[in-house]
């Protein structure tokens, strides 16, 4: 075939084919060009006081009756406003309500500020936190089903001031509200007839931002509301970037595209502390990892059985290997960012693998056929099932455990499973027996901590999956929820946390932190609050551009005009060094090139 | 006449079938997969009672046969329902802020290296064995086994990050007013990094395909005859090899109709590309059954119209197929 191919090659062909490839290649080569020599849209940008920040997943909704994520719930504090809000100190602070009252154990008045107004110019009066109220009272929402079912009647008293008449006594309310708790307005939302199935399209709230537009999948800006009732935010725009790609969010970071990032503790950390004009913020977060037991299940239902285990797990290895020490080793079931409710207190269980064997052994789980793992004391061989989630942190973090345990003379099986498949095992089939889990607790760890370990929650499909019955902690978390006075409920949550620290139907593992990284050179003011870590409304009011912080630097004292100009250079100059994929793909590039060299040579 | 009409006919009538069976498997499919559309709320915190009012919600609480029923019906009145992902956008809504990007990407990428696959593929054919097309396949062999996630990466930071040539993420500048000639500039730049990217990995497999159909044709007799009557060379490879070459290069370019609406995730998700694989893939994720209801249906309906529409150009194209 060769041979008869050689007869059809003759110049013209040949020069016609390369023509059209030529020809091809320049016009791309044109293109190209003109696109380069065109100026990059990104500098006009600039101008406007713009603060970009990502998500890696896209929110779901805007409707702030049934948003679903805490990232829906974050986007929505930020155009809606709650009554009460969380301050970096983690209490209570008031927001649209000045002040609120508990009259007795079941009626609470609230006081609306005066000089609110919807994004729209109506002003936001009692009427709105009414139907709010109501509203929540009458339907079943997510993750506020258990203020609803307390709430009885509502009343305005004036024009801005509501009281309410609870059901029993339920003190979570006001730090509830606080947090997810988001005022609507009335004279929009009293038209939508079936407001479960409204997108909301143009949400009106009266938070410090108002809405402006979205893409799904690409972004949410939002411009400032300049009517704000404490003053209008300082920066003109937020745009909400959704960038799936943690890597790109970290090249966007570094090349001035985006202002805040969220990130994994990884290398990444240290490199960008390393990276020029930006800076690396850590904030606790309300997240918790534990690992729980299947309790129906033998030999996980013996109490010395998980006393071995917790002593068995070295939970500052876990915290310097995942997390590279960013967070705090943990001891108590809720986490120390609530400040209120925190036992430090609790039975602890530090890393004592020499106790955890001598347990078993006097537990009579030894190894007899010397095959490396303890047997049952009646002699059967046993392996522990963990299924765990195939993504994010999971596989690694059961790992590690499934190692410290394998370290004891467990036998343990890892199932790595795609995320809603564990969910189905865990919460529907109950076919595990140990598991590895995280939870992140809003700020009313009533939700959180009843749905736990309520043995009323021992249900298919309930969060109890442990299958946790204590009725003395079943008693105490009743209580916790009708006590009015704070240190009433402090010393009962207490309580409960001493109690499941001593039982152990959960074990916990770590308090992970939130990381963040934030260009110096744009904006400055981020406030960090537990839970929401740089997203939150302290921030979106306090921040304003950074181009001040640079003209009074304690040790440097150029004029103001100079330092403009070098912080210009700053940005504009990439970070020198050639980083390793670079010097990998080059390598790469060599080798290809090398191949080809060579087998052409054999021709 | 009455033939013609007999073969779209019965193409017609197998094509609904097909389709009715896709529709049920679309509504099947999803559904088998373990846990439910709120299994992903409970690791934030979403009790029970609220999880089951959810379902209630999204009409999940039904029997599987009157929600079947119900979907069928819907469909044929063009109503695909209401996502669970975006709860409360409909799935129609959601599907065609992203589908129009999609196609734009992977319809030019796809484009695109048909065309550059093509010439360089027949080039290469013309020359076979020769330095040109050995620099061509190794070359195309070694694009197309590299990792297009990883090529992506590569091309972010060395032509977006350190040149500064292109944007980072995203298909357009937000929040920036410009004319409609700098706007088309704009997403043309946007677009630039995963159109390359993905051709890289596409280009590959043209220029094969069409290597190898025109090695098989260019020694036949008719060639020779060709040859033998003066033509331009030109000629020959365009007008005579090219003719019967390009059978199984349209039928391939038929068969990623399909690409060009269910999109390319792990682009998309590297380049922060707003378009259809990573919704599907999210959906998937979410158990958002009428999104991937959605999602599937139109991705049927492209392909099987697109195969429809392949069988009658098959006729005009192919002297053989028309004869019969």
């Amino acid at each position: 075939m060769p041979g008869l191919n050689k007869v059809y090659i003759k110049g013209s062909l040949k020069d016609s084919v390369v023509k059209n490839l030529r020809n091809f290649t320049l016009l791309l080569v044109v293109i190209l060009l003109v696109l380069i020599i065109m100026p990059s849209s990104s500098v006009v940008a600039q101008e406007e006081k713009t603060v970009k920040y990502a998500y890696a997943a896209d929110i779901n909704t805007l409707n702030p009756f049934y948003w679903t994520t805490v990232a829906d719930l974050d986007l929505l504090r930020i155009i809606y406003d709650t009554p009460f809000r969380i301050g970096p100190d983690g209490m209570l602070h008031p927001g649209l309500v000045e002040s609120y009252e508990f009259k007795n154990s079941t009626y609470i008045v609230f006081r609306l500020v005066r000089n609110a107004t919807w994004h729209d110019g109506v002003p936001v009066t009692a009427d709105d936190l009414k139907f709010t109220l109501e509203f929540v009272r009458d339907h079943t929402l997510p993750y506020l089903g258990s203020v609803g079912e307390a709430l009885n009647i509502i009343e305005k008293i004036d024009n801005y001031t509501v009281g309410v008449k609870l059901k029993y006594p339920f003190s979570p309310l006001p730090l509830v509200m606080a947090d997810i708790f988001l005022v609507t307005p009335k004279h929009i939302w009293e038209k939508i007839t079936n407001p479960q199935q409204f997108a909301n399209p143009n949400p009106v709230g009266s938070g410090p931002f108002k809405f402006v537009e979205r893409k799904t999948g690409e972004y949410i800006l939002l411009e400032k509301n300049t009517k704000y009732f404490k003053g209008a935010p300082k920066v003109d725009k937020l745009l909400l970037k959704i960038i799936p790609s943690l890597d790109s969010q970290v090249l966007a970071l570094k090349s001035g595209e985006l202002d805040m990032i969220e990130i994994q503790p990884g290398p990444i950390v240290r490199d960008l502390m390393s990276t020029p004009n930006v800076s690396v913020m850590t904030a606790p977060s309300t997240y918790i990892y534990y690992v729980d037991f299947n309790l129906r299940r033998y030999p996980m239902n013996i109490r010395d059985f998980r006393k071995a285990i917790a002593y068995a797990i070295d939970k500052q290895q876990i915290l310097n290997i995942l997390l590279l020490g960013m967070g705090r080793v943990a001891d108590s079931l809720i986490v120390p960012s609530l400040p209120l409710w925190y036992n430090p207190n609790v039975t602890k269980y530090n890393y004592d693998p020499k106790k955890a064997k001598e347990i078993l052994d006097n537990l009579g789980f030894k190894d007899i056929d010397n095959d490396g793992f303890r047997e049952f004391p009646n002699g059967t061989k046993f392996v522990l099932n963990m299924p765990t989630a195939n993504v994010d942190i999971w596989p690694r973090l059961t790992e590690l455990v499934a190692n410290m345990l394998e370290a004891i003379g467990l036998k343990v099986k890892i199932t790595p499973v795609e995320p809603g498949t564990l969910i189905d095992i865990l919460l529907n089939k109950w076919d595990f027996d140990i598991n590895v889990f995280g939870w992140r607790l809003y700020f009313d760890p009533d939700a959180y901590i009843y749905e736990s370990f309520h043995s009323s929650r021992i249900r298919k499909g309930g969060l109890n999956w442990s299958g946790y019955s204590n009725s003395t902690v079943d008693k105490l978390l009743d209580d916790q929820r009708k006590a009015v006075n704070i240190e009433e409920r402090k010393q009962l949550l207490f309580r409960v946390q001493e109690l499941l620290a001593d039982d152990l139907p959960w074990i916990p593992l770590v308090y992970p932190d939130m990381i963040f990284a934030v260009r110096t050179d744009t904006f400055k003011g981020w406030v960090a609050i537990p839970r929401y870590g740089l997203r939150n409304v302290y921030s979106w009011i306090n921040l304003r551009p950074a181009i001040e912080v640079i003209t009074t630097p304690v040790y440097i004292t150029p004029s103001p005009i100079l330092t403009q100009t070098t912080t210009q250079i700053a940005t504009a100059t990439p970070v020198s060094g050639i980083p390793l994929e670079i010097m990998a793909s080059i390598i790469i590039i060599v080798i290809a090139v090398a191949i080809i060299v060579l087998i052409m040579r054999r021709r | 006449m009455s033939k013609v009409i007999y073969y779209i006919l019965s193409k017609s009538f197998y094509l609904l079938l097909i389709f009715y069976i896709m529709l049920t498997l679309n509504f099947l499919l999803p559904r088998m997969m373990p846990g439910d559309p709120t299994s992903r709320y409970v690791a934030e915190g979403m009790s029970l009672e609220e999880r089951e009012e959810l379902i209630k919600i999204f009409g999940l609480d039904e029997s599987l046969y009157t929600q079947y029923i119900r979907y069928i019906i819907n469909v044929f009145k063009g109503d695909m329902g209401i996502s669970f992902l975006y709860y409360p956008s409909r799935v129609w809504n959601v599907i065609i802020e992203r589908l129009p990007w999609t196609v734009l990407l992977l319809g030019t990428s796809i484009g695109l290296s048909m065309i550059v696959g093509v010439i360089l593929g027949s080039y290469s054919a013309w020359n076979y064995g020769k330095k040109f097309d050995s620099i061509v396949t190794m070359g195309s062999l070694v694009l197309r086994t590299v990792p297009s996630f990883w090529l992506g990466m590569i091309f972010l930071l060395v032509f977006g990050y350190y040149l500064r040539l292109f944007p980072l993420s995203g298909s357009i500048t937000v929040g920036v007013r410009m004319g409609v000639f700098e706007r088309i500039l704009d997403i043309i730049k946007h677009l630039m990094l995963p159109v390359f990217t993905l051709m890289a990995y596409l280009i590959a497999g043209n220029i094969y395909l069409v290597r190898a159909s025109l090695l098989d044709v260019l020694p036949e007799q008719y060639i020779v005859t060709a040859k033998a009557k003066g033509l331009k060379n030109r000629t020959i490879l365009y007008k005579h090899g090219l003719r019967s070459g390009i059978i199984p290069v349209i039928t391939w370019f038929t068969l990623q109709f399909g690409y060009i609406v269910s999109g390319a995730v792990l682009i998309e998700t590297v380049f922060s590309f707003p378009g259809t694989g990573k919704l599907i893939y999210d959906a998937a994720l979410a158990r958002d059954y009428p999104l991937l209801q959605g999602a599937f249906l139109i991705l049927t309906a492209t392909v099987l119209i697109a195969m429809f529409i392949l069988d009658l150009i098959y006729a005009i194209l192919d002297p053989r197929i028309k004869k019969d």
